[in-house]
């Protein structure tokens, strides 16, 4: 094997300690008495809720990520997040309220065009969040497949998928996304085609994981037993090999969000992600980049933003982590 | 098999996955709809000749395949042997030819060569402040499990794996240069160049400059190596610290620091390892945003300037040597793990 | 000469994206500047300056240093001081003045023939002489290699030596912009250049202005120094390098730590701050550009003019002018630089009085009643990858979302921005943003902006009506400044009736300067030449 080999044995001694019967009860009790992960699933609760419903406000037919055309619930209760203030009356770029020139009316300032910077935030974790599950499911799901076929076929199949894992593997998700986004779709880039590349970027990550548990799941007894019985190979990885990876994956997958989200943030940084008006917190750092002197507070919150929802993410999978592998506390 | 063989063992293993890499980027970049020559020519009512010219000049007059064969360099070796109808063809990327950048109108192995030390030196210098600071305090949170020491580091490792590097750049830049004017808030300082180029009298002045002009840069790359390496490291030493014959040396009243040196420390660190090898692509993709944050010539603002200006043969030539970086980088730190680990007999890899 | 390329700022790969940082300007910010920079280190000691070299801060890395092939304003700014033009613009004007000629023109054959005498004395940095040759070569070779300028000569019919320094020009047809623009070209060493084109354009190029090319890393800096023979006044500064800085916060604040002692480039939004900063100085002086918002007239919804007054009426691009660029340039409502309009005495206040107030209801109104639209339809909008223009596009985009008319911004990496415009495609785009820095003529705004045989060239509007192309063209091919004054009026009236334009503003060329270390640097009404580094009184302290 060539690149990672150890990881790919570290996963196999780790994954051969999920014993089969590990019940998915079992795990969440013990997240029960993890305070860290606990808070790291509040986390993630409030900032799915935020952008959940931030989403049906916005528009329930725009849940692919494309324009924002309503927001009916902020308009109600604060500012709407594209509005501009009519010519003269806002000030752009304000400072948030602690400081001179601030105002409680907008606590934590305007934006470049004198849009609240609360209410763009908040409708910002929408991006965040969805495209970071839908991105990483994508590469779970893609993973897994790969993995699966590759570790139950064995033999040429194996090699001929895993080499081609290992090259994807080689090119840094960021630039391959990137490359992506900028080259499939035309040099009209939108947050879609990212959400397609971190999912392909991400296959290398989920497929090895996948491949090993199933390399060691079909040693074991009672899945011979049931080939000699004649199941079918099909049927084997669907009901023996797939759910007993599943929490490994998924606390792989928990991770990963994290990493997704940090990708998405980078891409919209560089130009290439989310695209105006629709408020998103890469973008917001992109453009709050150029106010470094005259407003540098512009750079702090959507940075503050995305560094709480990754630590959630962080934290509750590392809780989910210590719950299946309790070996290191 | 000794570490010699071991090496090119696995310097042969890499060629499909190097391979791959030149055959995935090219189908991506040329899965752009439009002919890039349109794009070059955008406002013009350009002669035939001339659209012939430039096709040739940049070998888009070919179907796709053997634009690809032109690009690896396969062709040229058909040229050597006289295959029919290869007769001219160009080297390639086996001759270390990458092609001609449109934009810039120079090789793109000469711009290769400028623009990759910068980004090794970035990378190199990020995970030195990692390893640096992440042993130690690792050290520390496994020796001092569950005390003040040990949630400080993990708070640390946590906002560290959680903070966009970009971001963390940013701040420093606002902190740093703009608020306190401590420190330069872009461009590197090369320590290759004459000291007289930069007006500096000395060469050590010019290493005192590269170093001044590098901790912004470097901190916020490393941060998040710094993270991961940390929470390796520590659990890796707990696990280490409760083998059997820690405990057994531990009940013949070895000293806890010679314990920790000669017992734990050294089988500790292959993980780590392990994991600075699979960290590089994170920190190639970090570098890209590091590089344009502090408008550091390297690799990473070549390859989104590339992608600016759609020139395929940069965006292609980048992407395949930051590819090959990493599956060196791979590979090196698989050697280092060999070298390291004496139970790893070196024929295992395949 | 220098004003070629920009002038004409054709939008090819490199001039856009040249032209695109040139106004990634940003904005002004009104009222929160905050003072962070005053905490800034004044000169210190760890920003040595290398002795006697003036240190310049470019907005975008140059390329390349061959003005037949060259045609982005960055490499300009360094290569007329390597090079001289045939006639040379007085600085902060837009009034050519013989350099390597002898005299001005003599003009026959109604304009179309040019007969100009040269100087004797020019030199070229390999000490031969600058004869008619040369100065032939400079002007056909563009249209033989068909260079990106190629459009810039390509009405020249002939070009002869009568003797070895004067040169005749014979035209396809009197073309009134020939003496202001096309004969201030840059004059190269026809026989160094043809022996190696290639090195001639990255590592040597020869011309005879008053510096020498020395080195040069793409991206990092490029060096010239004075050239000791030079036969004309020579400058006072020993040497000068340019560094790039694309990031505008990154220029910024190079300028503010002392590590640059010029830079140009000013973000709008740092105007306040850097004036404010004790020993720094802004000087600035008009420009020639214009900056628009340009509707396909051809297809789709904006191809009815009531959906072009809507989209007008529906935001106020004054306050949005007024507000984002604030000191760093000028609302106008007209599509050719102030200078010229000054120049032709063009009716701006009255055109100005012509803009479309920000009156939401009239849009809704106006939207309502156009059978091209309907309800929730999507205007969309491209622009480039320049801050402003979408920060611009981005404001009218939200302003039709709030009056129940959507809309979207695409932003684009210039080469696929500059296909999709030429396309004309309503599919693709119905409104796009983007700028134009002409020179001394209105012909080169409203012949390369406006006329149909440039469409899907610069031009992606495709405007079309009866007799305004033809009006256009007649203005061209006239000599009778009166005829074309009043053709122009005519002409803009009806891109300002018709909406085919909204125009924007025009930027201020300006530069910042460290005044401990340089005195009398210029700007110049073209990004070009900005600084102006050939001018004797430049100095260096």
């Amino acid at each position: 094997m060539a690149i990672g080999e150890q990881q790919t044995q570290e996963d196999e001694d780790s994954g051969s300690e999920f014993e089969p019967n590990v019940g998915w009860r079992h795990t969440l009790s013990k997240i029960k008495d993890d305070t860290t992960a606990r808070f790291g699933l509040y986390v993630i609760a409030i900032v799915g809720t935020v952008a959940m419903v931030t989403t049906i406000d916005a528009n329930l037919s725009t849940i692919t990520f494309g324009r924002v055309e309503n927001f009916t619930l902020a308009e109600s209760v604060w500012y709407h997040p594209e509005r501009h203030p009519d010519p003269g009356t806002t000030e752009r770029r304000m400072p948030p309220f602690f400081v001179e020139g601030g105002s409680l009316e907008h606590p934590l300032g305007t934006d470049r065009n004198g849009r609240d910077y609360i209410s763009r935030l908040v409708y910002g974790t929408r991006v965040s969040f969805f495209v970071g599950i839908v991105a990483t499911g994508l590469g779970m799901i893609g993973g897994t497949i790969v993995g699966a076929v590759s570790g139950y076929y064995g033999g040429w199949v194996d090699d001929v998928l895993m080499r081609a894992v290992e090259t994807l593997y080689a090119i840094p998700p960021l630039v391959l996304v990137i490359v992506f986004t900028v080259f499939v779709s035309g040099g009209d880039p939108d947050i879609i085609y990212a959400v397609f590349g971190v999912g392909i970027a991400f296959i290398p990550v989920f497929a090895r994981l996948i491949r090993s548990r199933v390399l060691s799941v079909r040693e074991m007894d009672y899945v011979e037993a049931a080939r000699a019985t004649g199941v079918k190979d099909r049927d084997i990885l669907r009901r023996h090999v797939i759910p007993n990876s599943f929490a490994p994956v998924l606390v792989l997958a928990t991770l990963q969000i994290g990493v997704t989200i940090l990708i998405v943030a980078g891409l919209s940084f560089l130009g290439y992600g989310a695209q105006p008006p629709t408020p998103d917190w890469g973008e917001m750092l992109r453009i709050s980049h150029q106010y470094m002197h005259s407003n540098p507070w512009m750079s702090i919150w959507p940075g503050l933003a995305i560094l709480i929802t990754i630590m959630g993410f962080n934290l509750f999978g590392d809780g989910l982590q210590d719950a299946l592998d309790p070996r290191i506390k | 098999m000794g570490l010699l063989r071991y090496t090119l063992n696995r310097f042969l293993q890499a060629i499909p996955v190097m391979f791959g890499i030149a055959v995935i980027t090219f189908l991506l970049v040329n899965s752009m709809p439009g002919n890039p020559v349109d794009v070059m020519l955008a406002e013009q009512d350009a002669s035939p000749e001339l659209i012939q010219a430039i096709e040739e000049r940049y070998g888009l007059d070919e179907p796709l395949h053997i634009q690809f064969l032109n690009y690896i360099g396969f062709s040229w070796f058909l040229a050597q042997i006289g295959f029919p109808g290869f007769a001219d063809a160009p080297p390639g990327l086996l001759q270390g030819d990458l092609g001609l950048s449109m934009y810039y109108e120079r090789p793109v192995s000469d711009l290769m060569l400028t623009r990759l030390p910068p980004t090794l030196l970035l990378m190199m210098s990020a995970f030195a402040f990692a390893l640096v600071t992440a042993i130690p305090l690792g050290v520390l949170a496994a020796t001092r499990r569950n005390q003040p020491a040990d949630h400080v580091s993990r708070i640390v490792a946590l906002i560290g794996v959680s903070t966009p590097s970009f971001w963390i750049g940013i701040m420093l830049i606002i902190l740093f240069s703009v608020q306190l004017g401590w420190l330069p808030s872009g461009r590197l300082v090369y320590p290759w160049r004459d000291p007289s180029h930069y007006g500096y009298g000395s060469t050590l002045e010019l290493y005192y400059q590269t170093v001044r002009h590098l901790i912004l840069p470097m901190i916020a790359l490393g941060t998040l190596q710094m993270a991961t390496i940390m929470r390796v490291e520590r659990s890796s030493m707990i696990e280490s610290l409760q083998k059997e014959y820690v405990k057994l040396a531990r009940a013949y009243g070895v000293s806890e620091r010679k314990i920790l040196r000669k017992h734990a420390f050294r089988p500790s660190q292959l993980p780590v390892v392990t994991l600075v090898g699979l960290n590089l692509t994170s920190a190639i993709g970090g570098a890209v945003l590091i590089e344009m944050v502090f408008s550091i010539n390297g690799m990473g603002r070549l390859l989104i300037q590339s992608i600016q200006t759609h020139d395929y043969q940069l965006v292609l030539g980048t992407t395949v040597v930051i590819g090959f970086v990493f599956v060196i980088g791979v590979i090196i730190t698989d050697i280092a793990y060999a070298y390291i680990d004496p139970r790893v007999s070196y024929g295992e890899g395949s | 000469m220098r004003r070629l390329t920009d002038e004409r700022s054709r939008i090819t790969r490199r001039q856009a994206i040249a032209s695109g940082a040139a106004v990634s300007t940003s904005l002004f910010l009104a009222g929160c500047a905050d003072d962070a920079e005053e905490d800034l280190p004044d000169d210190d000691d760890d920003t040595p300056d290398v002795e006697g070299q003036l240190n310049i801060t470019q907005q975008v890395a140059p390329i390349e240093w061959d003005p037949v092939v060259a045609n982005d304003a960055y490499s300009g700014q360094i290569y007329h001081t390597i090079y001289d033009g045939l006639y040379e613009y007085d600085v902060q004007t837009v009034d050519p003045q013989p350099k390597i000629a002898a005299d001005t023109p003599e003009i026959e054959r109604d304009g179309e023939r040019f007969i100009i005498p040269l100087r004797e004395e020019p030199e070229f940095h390999d000490g031969t002489p600058v004869t008619a040759e040369d100065v032939i070569h400079s002007f056909t070779a563009p249209v033989e290699e068909q260079t990106d300028n190629m459009p810039d000569f390509d009405m020249i019919e002939d070009a002869e030596a009568i003797d070895d320094h004067t040169v005749q020009f014979d035209l396809e047809f009197p073309y009134g912009a020939f003496e202001t623009v096309t004969l201030a070209t840059y004059i190269v060493n026809a026989e160094a250049r043809q022996d190696d084109p290639e090195a001639f354009n990255l590592e040597n190029p020869i011309g005879s202005g008053p510096y020498q090319f020395d080195q040069a890393e793409i991206g990092e800096f490029a060096d010239v120094t004075l050239w000791e023979d030079y036969w004309d006044e020579p400058s006072q500064i020993p040497s000068i390098r340019w560094e790039p800085a694309e990031d505008d916060a990154g220029r910024v604040s190079r300028m503010l730590a002392r590590e640059t002692d010029v830079m140009e480039g000013i973000p709008p939004a740092d105007w306040e701050s850097i004036e404010a900063e004790d020993g720094i100085s802004i000087e600035d002086t008009a420009d020639t550009g214009v900056f628009y918002l340009a509707f396909n007239c051809q297809e789709g919804p904006t191809a009815d003019p009531d959906v072009r007054r809507a989209v007008a009426y529906c935001h106020s691009t004054s306050a949005f002018v007024d507000d984002v660029i604030g000191e760093a340039g000028q609302n106008i409502n007209y599509p050719v630089g102030p200078t010229i309009a000054e120049e032709w005495d063009f009716p701006v206040d009255e055109w100005n009085d012509m803009e479309y107030e920000f009156d939401p209801d009239r849009a809704q109104e106006l939207l309502d009643n156009s059978d091209a639209i309907e309800e929730g339809d999507e205007i969309r909008f491209i622009s480039p990858p320049d801050d402003l223009r979408e920060q611009w596009c981005e404001l009218v985009v939200d302003r039709l979302n709030e009056i129940g008319y959507g809309g979207r911004v695409d932003r684009l990496d210039w080469d696929t921005f500059t296909d999709t415009y030429q396309s004309g495609d309503a599919d693709e785009f119905n409104v796009y943003s983007l700028g134009w820095t002409g020179g001394g003529d209105p012909d080169v705004y409203l012949y390369q902006l406006f006329h149909e045989s440039q469409a899907g060239v610069n031009q992606g509007h495709f405007y079309e009506s009866d007799e305004f192309h033809e009006k256009i063209v007649q203005a061209r091919e006239s000599v009778d400044m009166d005829e074309r004054r009043e053709l122009y009026i005519e002409v803009i009236e009806e891109i300002l009736e018709e909406v085919v334009w909204i125009p924007g503003w025009n930027t201020l060329s300006a530069i910042a300067y460290d005044e401990d270390r340089v005195e009398n640097v210029l700007p110049d009404t073209s990004t070009t030449t900005t600084p102006r580094m050939d001018l004797p009184d430049a100095a260096l302290r």
